[in-house]
C-alpha cells in the first residue's frame, strides 16, 4: 500500500513538474517529510533523483517536438552551474532564514506578474537579452545551491518574461536544464552514501511515467493553463520559503 | 547566441525551437536511459518481492547510474553535434558545463 501511494507521488510530481519545466523536488520533498514521516536527509537526495527521472522522461517528448531549445539550454546551464558552484562556496556566509524569507517574496512576486501573459513574439525573432538570461541562471543556480531548491521556479519566468522566449519552450527548455544539474547534486550525495535508493525506487517509477504522460499533456493545453499551473507552483515554493525562514534560526 | 526560435503563428502549436543536428538521437538516447533506468528500478522491485535483496540493490544502483549518465550524456553529445557541424560556442559552453558539474560534484564530496 506504502509503495503505491509512493509511486502515485512520484507521478503526480513527474507529471506537474514536466508540464511547467520545474523539476518537481519542491513539491515531493515536503509530501515525503509530511505525508510519509522520511526524515529531510533522506527525502532531499531521493526526490533529487525523482527530479532527474522527470526531466529525462519528459525531455526525450520535448527534443523530438522540437519544444526544448537545446542552444539556449546549453548557454544557460553554464550560469545554473557556475552558479550551483559559487552558491556552494559562499553557503557558510549567507543566513538560510534571510535568503530563504527573500526568495518567498521574490517568488510571490513572480508568481503574481504571472497574472499577464508574456510579451508575444515576433515569427522568427531570436531569444532577447542573453546577457539578463546568463545572469538570471547565475542566480538561480546559486539559490538551488544555497536553499536545496530547483531554479526552475526562476528560469521558466526568466526565460518566458526576460528573455521572451515562449512560454512553452521556456518550460521545456528548463525541463531539460534542471535534469543536469540535478543529477550533478545526487551525484554527490550519493557518493557520501546519502541516497536511499529502496526509498527512490517506487518514487522514481511514478515519476518516469508521470512526467512521460505529462510531457504529452503539456503539448496539448493553452499557454493559460501553463501560466496558472506555473504561479500556482510559485506560491507553493514562496510559502514554503516563508515557513523555513520563520524556523530557521 | 541568437539563434531564431522559429514562430509563424501566435498559436501554441507554432512555439517551437530551431532544428539542432542529431535531434532524432539526442531524443532515442533521452528515451533509453529513461527506459533502462525504469526497467532496472522495476526489476529491483519484483527482486525484493522474491527475498533477493542482494540481487535487487544491484539493480536499484545500475538503475540510478543510467539515470544519472543520461543528462549528462545529453549534454556531451548535443555539444558534440553542434560543434561538428561549425557551431563551436556551443560545443564550448558543452565542455564548460561538464567541467563545473565535475567541479560542483567535487566540491559536494568535499562537503560531506
Amino acid at each position: 500500500m506504502v509503495e503505491a501511494l509512493l509511486v502515485a507521488s512520484g507521478g503526480l510530481v513527474g507529471f506537474a513538474g514536466s508540464m511547467v519545466g520545474i523539476g518537481g523536488g519542491v513539491l515531493l520533498v515536503p509530501i515525503l517529510v509530511l505525508g510519509f514521516g522520511v526524515p529531510m536527509a533522506d527525502a532531499v537526495p531521493v526526490s533529487l533523483l525523482c527530479v532527474v527521472a522527470g526531466s529525462t522522461a519528459a525531455a526525450g517528448s520535448y527534443v523530438e517536438a522540437r519544444l526544448a531549445d537545446l542552444r539556449l539550454a546549453l548557454v544557460l546551464e553554464v550560469g545554473t552551474v557556475g552558479g550551483a558552484v559559487a552558491g556552494s562556496l559562499i553557503s557558510s556566509r549567507i543566513s538560510p532564514a534571510i535568503l530563504a524569507t527573500a526568495f518567498g517574496v521574490f517568488t510571490l512576486g513572480v508568481a503574481g506578474s504571472l497574472a499577464r501573459p508574456p510579451a508575444a513574439m515576433a515569427p522568427g525573432a531570436a531569444p532577447a537579452r542573453y546577457g539578463l538570461g546568463l545572469a538570471g541562471s547565475f542566480l538561480a543556480g546559486s539559490v538551488s545551491a544555497l536553499l536545496g531548491v530547483g531554479g526552475g521556479p526562476i528560469k521558466v519566468p526568466l526565460m518566458a518574461y526576460g528573455m521572451r522566449v515562449p512560454l512553452r519552450v521556456a518550460a521545456a527548455t528548463s525541463n531539460l536544464m534542471v535534469g543536469v544539474t540535478a543529477a550533478a547534486s545526487v551525484a554527490a550525495y550519493a557518493a557520501r552514501g546519502q541516497l536511499k535508493l529502496a526509498l527512490a525506487a517506487p518514487l522514481v517509477l511514478g515519476a518516469l511515467g508521470g512526467a512521460t504522460v505529462g510531457s504529452r499533456v503539456m503539448q496539448r493545453v493553452p499557454n493559460q493553463v501553463l501560466r496558472w499551473m506555473l504561479a500556482t507552483v510559485l506560491v507553493i515554493v514562496s510559502v514554503q520559503m516563508f515557513v523555513r525562514g520563520a524556523g530557521t534560526p | 547566441m541568437t539563434e531564431p526560435i522559429a514562430l509563424d503563428a501566435a498559436g501554441f502549436a507554432s512555439e517551437r525551437a530551431r532544428e539542432v543536428p542529431g535531434t532524432a538521437w539526442l531524443a532515442r538516447l533521452l528515451r533509453a536511459g529513461a527506459v533502462a533506468s525504469g526497467a532496472l528500478f522495476l526489476s529491483s522491485v519484483a527482486l525484493d518481492a522474491n527475498a533477493r535483496p542482494a540481487e535487487a540493490d544491484l539493480a536499484r544502483k545500475l538503475a540510478a547510474s543510467a539515470l544519472l549518465a543520461t543528462p549528462v550524456a545529453r549534454l556531451v553529445v548535443a555539444g558534440a553535434f553542434l560543434g561538428a557541424k561549425g557551431e563551436r560556442r556551443y560545443a564550448a559552453c558543452a565542455v564548460a558545463v561538464v567541467g563545473l558539474l565535475a567541479l560542483a560534484l567535487a566540491l559536494g564530496l568535499r562537503e560531506g
